[in-house]
């Protein structure tokens, strides 16, 4: 045997216990799982064959009278609640560039900050979530009693109030006028892809009007928005406690761990290995800090940004049983239960292995497509160096 | 290739290349190599070990799988003590996710503790329980002196199946000193749901705090998951007898429905999830009886095993009453049931277990202790029952042994999942706490989803089979 031989044998029984492990792990499981979905299994009973059955009674409809009903409407709703929590997803990801941004200035003691940044990732994630239990806590919570607080200090002093409401109002109406920026944005975009280029001017003009409706709008409903306001400090939300708050409020909680996590870590990464030559080039040519961000450090750190967004999907897809099993118990009327959840009641409290196999197989399917629309489009955005 | 080609490729190739330069190779290869063979062995160990049939010293050895009570100990100390040639481990946490691992696995519990008639069919109709009708016959074990109540945690399709060693119909704590305080005489056996609004009412206190309500004291804690109270009110049924439709939306059912969600939405003499929450933030099992104890509610429903932990509060004044009734008076029965699989490798071992559970001594152990009441009926074992010298206070538990007239188990249908039934009440009635929609409207969704699962069970050979 020679030595390349030799050498190519050690690999192998390098690589090999890894492979079983993935064999026996991972890849049978997987297969498994697919002839599972086909199948009738309650782990009692050797499994039987009942073709499409798991995912007709998953994702088919029938009709009840004149109505279209879904076999399983649990399903659906979950579906829409894991998707309404991927909302999460930009926000994350913005702020992380923010964060990363902010943790990549040259500045003393900046190692402290990133490390308190970093440290929500390295605490154990039940305890975060408990802790963050009660800090939703309607009556006893610390953000229900600042906020109360807040609203005794504020709403007793017209003085305070009324120049404070107006602060929220201005907020409030930039915030919208900042969405409606971005939709017109991406319309122009879309339009100029088909063929259609708009007049010269016509944006600023629907930005005028947008933004004079928003504010007259405001201007109108000042009475309606104090009193709104006024009565979410005094009576804030039960915020794990209702339909309407639970959702906006784990996307919250997901925000508060995810900003300074591993996705800023590689954001940090991307960013200091653009090149500084490309920065000077950038300020002789006169950009300044906003034209810099744009035409450099934006298309530089495209393919982490890229990265970031396919992994994110994925990991919201596959979220949500941590969240709902130690905070909400999927509840309040199965607002919080996400796909991933309802997979777990299925397969280990009802003990439907096949139905779950089902879902899990749905998941993947849903997962794929998603990964390839974003890797097509994907591909045609990110600048590789 | 399995392991142990890899491990003898590892040593072989530590072995061929030690003799060449790259040594360090080498060592890697053949720490690989023991690696592998150390995991192997463990694994092995481990196997050989969780299938063997235990036995110690001439002892046979029998894994007993149920709740860690600290009552445990003493059962088996008593045990042993009485089977000196047998040994008993507890295997504690007997919920129906781990008892499938196990036998799964092959590795099945020898006692298995089955807390619900619903998992108790689930295993029987899957042909994992033991009859125990030819040992019951065979030992004199007297299932005939077992509460006839408790039959649904005894027989699946005229096969006995199950032992129950204890049982608890659902009964109210109230705190005694908080009755003395609202000025409140005590209630009575065989009190009504009126009468209890109006003393829960009179429970309840608020203070305010910057010109809010909140809530220091309510009247009285009901799970969110004990609807059966309210469904069997005023005489309705969750399914029809033969268990194909969801009987949700009859009137009677609604009416006591209607009732429920007013003790809590219109009169708030019952706290929200969130205000229970606040009141006693512990947010695990156990939260009603620590709003209790923390005399933050004045009347709770559950059954005796309260005790074990009221007992620990010295200053804790309370008593127990009867369950409030409307036009009909019944309550809930709550047991469990020690099964044994047939995959047992200590038959018979097990069995003289189960028969000492019912037998005189371990009866009163369990009574004594302050868990539910004991499941046979005896004179000589309701009399010790009645009066426990060690807690003076308890002179009310002849309460317990009264409800058993009144005490009913848990529907269920044989065409639906429990769990599925649980999860559709439960969302529905979510609703109807958040005031998304009426409880009229909430029982006619439970009633509309339950039926067209049946139906469409009904409809599938493969759920029936």
């Amino acid at each position: 045997m020679s030595a390349r031989q030799r050498e190519a044998l050690a690999a192998y029984a390098f690589l090999m216990p890894n492979f079983l492990g993935f064999l026996a792990f991972t890849s049978i499981p997987v297969v498994i799982s697919l002839i599972m979905a086909f199948s009738h299994w309650n782990i009692f009973k050797p499994p039987s064959w009942v073709g499409i059955e798991n995912f007709r009674n998953l994702l088919w409809f029938h009709h009840e009278g004149k109505r279209i009903v879904a076999n399983d409407p649990f399903f659906w709703q979950y579906v829409y609640n894991t998707v309404y929590l991927m909302a999460g997803i930009p926000i994350g990801m913005a702020g992380s560039l923010l964060v990363a941004l902010m943790m990549n200035q040259k500045l003393r003691g900046i190692v402290v900050f990133r490390t308190i940044y970093f440290l929500p990732s390295v605490c154990s994630g039940v305890a975060l979530l408990i802790l963050w239990k009660y800090l939703y806590n309607a009556d006893i919570g610390l953000i229900n009693k600042s906020l109360r607080l807040a609203g005794g200090v504020i709403y007793s002093h017209p003085a305070i109030a009324i120049p404070f409401t107006i602060f929220c109002a201005l907020l409030f109406g930039v915030t919208v006028v900042g969405i409606i920026a971005v939709l017109l944005v991406l319309v122009q975009w879309l339009s100029a892809k088909i063929g259609l280029e708009w007049q010269e001017g016509a944006y600023r003009v629907l930005m005028v009007i947008a933004g004079a409706a928003v504010f007259i709008s405001i201007g109108i409903y000042s009475r309606y928005f104090y009193e709104t306001l006024s009565s979410f400090f005094f009576s804030p939300p039960d915020w794990l406690g209702t339909v309407q708050w639970a959702k906006p409020s784990l996307i919250l909680m997901g925000l508060w761990g995810g900003l300074g996590g591993y996705n800023m870590i590689l954001y940090l990464a991307a960013l200091q290995g653009v090149p500084t030559s490309y920065y000077e080039a950038a300020e002789i040519d006169g950009a300044g800090p906003w034209a810099k961000f744009w035409a450099v450090t934006w298309p530089m750190i495209s393919p982490t940004t890229f990265f970031i967004l396919v992994m994110s999907i994925i990991a919201g897809f596959q979220g949500g049983f941590m969240t709902a099993n130690v905070m909400t118990g999927g509840g309040p009327a199965g607002s919080t239960t996400t796909i991933e959840y309802y997979l777990y009641q299925t397969a280990f409290e009802k003990f439907n292995m096949g139905y779950a196999s089902a879902i899990a197989w749905f998941l993947f399917a849903v997962i794929l497509i998603l990964t390839l629309i974003t890797w097509k489009l994907g591909g045609k955005v990110v600048i590789y160096e | 290739m399995g392991f142990y080609p890899t491990l003898l490729l590892g040593i072989t190739l530590s072995y061929d290349i030690s003799v060449e330069e790259e040594s360090r190779l080498s060592r890697l290869t053949a720490f690989v190599g023991i690696a592998i063979g150390a995991v192997l062995i463990v694994v092995t160990g481990i196997y050989l070990v969780a299938t063997a049939n235990p036995s110690r010293a001439g002892k046979k050895v029998i894994r007993w799988v149920v709740d860690p009570n600290p009552i445990r100990k003493e059962q088996i100390k008593l045990f042993e003590k009485r089977h000196p040639d047998i040994e008993i481990i507890n295997d504690p946490g007997a919920d129906a996710q781990r008892l499938l691992t196990q036998l799964a696995g092959d590795v099945p519990p020898d006692v298995m503790a089955l807390y619900d008639p619903q998992t108790i069919r689930l295993f029987a109709k899957n042909d994992v329980l033991l009859d125990l009708g030819p040992y019951v016959q065979k030992y004199k074990i007297p299932v005939d002196k077992l509460y006839p109540s408790l039959e649904p945690y005894i027989k699946y399709r005229g096969k006995i199946v199950g032992i129950p060693e204890n049982c608890g119909p659902y009964v109210v704590f109230y705190n005694k000193k908080l009755f003395r305080d609202a000025g409140i005489p005590y209630p009575k056996p065989g009190w009504t749901w009126d009468e209890c609004l109006e003393a829960a009412k009179k429970l309840t206190k608020y203070r305010i705090v910057r010109g809010r309500k909140i809530p220091v004291q309510k009247g009285i804690f009901i799970s969110d998951g004990d609807w059966w109270f309210f469904i069997w009110m005023y005489g309705g049924r969750l399914f029809s007898k033969d268990g194909k439709r969801c009987l949700m939306d009859s009137e009677a059912v609604k009416k006591g429905i209607r009732f429920w969600a007013d003790l809590r939405l219109k009169h708030h003499v019952m706290p929200t999830s969130s205000e229970a929450q606040s009141m006693a933030p512990t947010g695990a099992w156990g939260s009603s009886a620590l709003l209790f104890r923390e005399s933050k509610v004045a009347m709770t429903v559950s059954g005796r095993w309260l005790c074990i932990q009221y007992r620990e509060q010295k200053d804790l004044d309370w008593d127990v009453v009867s369950m409030p009734h409307g036009p009909i008076r019944f309550t809930l029965l709550a047991s469990k049931s020690y099964s044994i699989p047939k995959t047992c490798r200590n038959k018979e071992a097990a069995i003289t277990f189960i028969k000492h559970l019912l037998s005189k001594e371990n009866q009163l152990l369990v009574a004594n202790y302050g868990d539910g009441i004991p499941s046979v009926q005896d004179p000589e074992i309701s009399k010790a029952f009645l009066y426990n010298p060690q807690y003076p206070n308890e002179r009310n538990n002849k309460l317990h042994l009264d409800e058993m007239r009144y005490a009913r188990v848990q529907e269920f249908s044989p065409y639906i999942n429990n769990l599925d039934v649980s999860a559709i009440i439960s969302v529905e009635l979510d609703k109807m706490w958040l005031k998304q929609q009426t409880p009229d409207q909430a029982c006619e969704a439970i009633a509309k989803r339950i039926n067209a699962i049946i139906r469409r069970n009904i409809a599938n050979p493969n759920f029936l089979n």
